[in-house]
């Protein structure tokens, strides 16, 4: 029987593989721009494949049937969803970039211009021009008009309800 | 692979204690921050909670590292719901058109709010800049982070681009 020392470190070295594959991928599109246009593919792809070694190597040692195999599928799939998450701030992050600006425009700048020159001189109306692009290309706005489509509506409705139960006060 | 009740009642019960205790704590006292402190406390009360009844009910070493790999589950799953849900601009913009508003209500209604103000106050209250007539200051902490940022962003992907 495989200490259960082991079995939780498999785990995060599942995680560490994830974060490896991915950023080795963001290394490749640098120096192939083509890939670019797989890289959703890839990173889904990954995210497939990496629960999937991990019940095989399970399997393999007959754990199949414990609730630490369960648990760690739970686990693999929160720590993948946080990997993403931190990716997305990393990559979209509103105040992590107002923190950038702040820092490349030497450390001391004033309000207005902090906010006109948003993201390296886009500004607000850059940020929201991109945000409605991506909210296209997610699928959850229609691309000839202001409509949501079925999906958009159903995560509006669910990100609604769940700022009035948390009782959110200063929202995105 | 499905077990029986024995685990997942105490698995249960703790999601309960946590998003129920969570959720009262948010609409008793409404505020801004992410919470690590209070969310790590109750976190730490359900867990002690499921190890005391699984020790009571003699689960085995694995069972327990079982339930507190879960516990772990629901703090990644805590930070991916608080930042998706109140600070994603995304969202803000897809609840405006869910009411009605059209694409340019939308984007003038967000144009002229104090999100961008509140974003510099939230920096503020984390002690990476502070307001000096007028202006926004970096402190050295927030330098920092702002460093950071920057290389994470270019190590991890294509760099923050807002």
């Amino acid at each position: 029987m495989i200490p259960v020392f082991i079995i939780v470190s498999s785990l995060f070295v599942a995680l560490v593989v994830l974060v490896c594959l991915g950023t080795a991928f963001v290394g490749a599109t640098r120096l192939f721009p083509m890939l670019q246009k797989g890289e959703l593919l890839f990173q889904c792809s990954i995210n497939v494949l990496t629960p999937i070694g991990w019940c095989l190597w399970m399997q393999d040692n007959q754990f199949e049937s414990h609730p630490i195999f369960v648990a760690g599928l739970i686990f693999l799939s929160a720590g993948q969803l946080f990997y993403w998450d931190v990716r997305s701030l990393l990559s979209r992050g509103y105040s992590a970039r107002i923190l950038v600006d702040l820092y490349d425009a030497g450390g001391q700048v004033s309000s207005t211009n902090l906010k006109n020159h948003y993201a390296g001189g886009k500004g607000i109306s850059g940020l929201l021009d991109k945000r409605m692009s991506q909210l296209r290309s997610a699928m959850l706005l229609k691309h000839s008009s202001s409509k949501l489509t079925w999906f958009g509506s159903g995560l509006a409705r669910l990100g609604r309800t769940w700022r009035r139960l948390w009782a959110f006060q200063e929202v995105g | 692979m499905f077990l029986g009740m024995g685990f997942w009642v105490p698995v249960f019960f703790s999601a309960l204690f946590l998003v129920v205790g969570q959720s009262i704590h948010w609409r008793l006292i409404p505020s801004d921050s992410p919470r690590i402190l209070p969310f790590c406390l109750w976190s730490g009360m359900s867990l002690l909670f499921v190890i005391v009844l699984g020790t009571t009910l003699n689960y085995d070493l694995a069972a327990l590292a079982a339930i507190v790999l879960v516990q772990a589950a629901f703090i990644f799953w805590y930070f991916f719901f608080y930042t998706g849900i109140a600070r994603s601009v995304s969202l803000t913009l897809l609840i405006e058109l869910s009411l009605g508003f059209s694409e340019n209500e939308v984007r003038q209604r967000y144009e002229k709010s104090t999100r961008f103000e509140e974003r510099i106050e939230l920096l503020a209250n984390l002690g990476w800049v502070y307001r000096e007539d007028g202006f926004v200051v970096l402190t050295p902490k927030g330098k920092q982070m702002a460093k950071g940022l920057k290389f994470w962003s270019h190590f991890l992907g294509n760099g923050l681009k807002g």
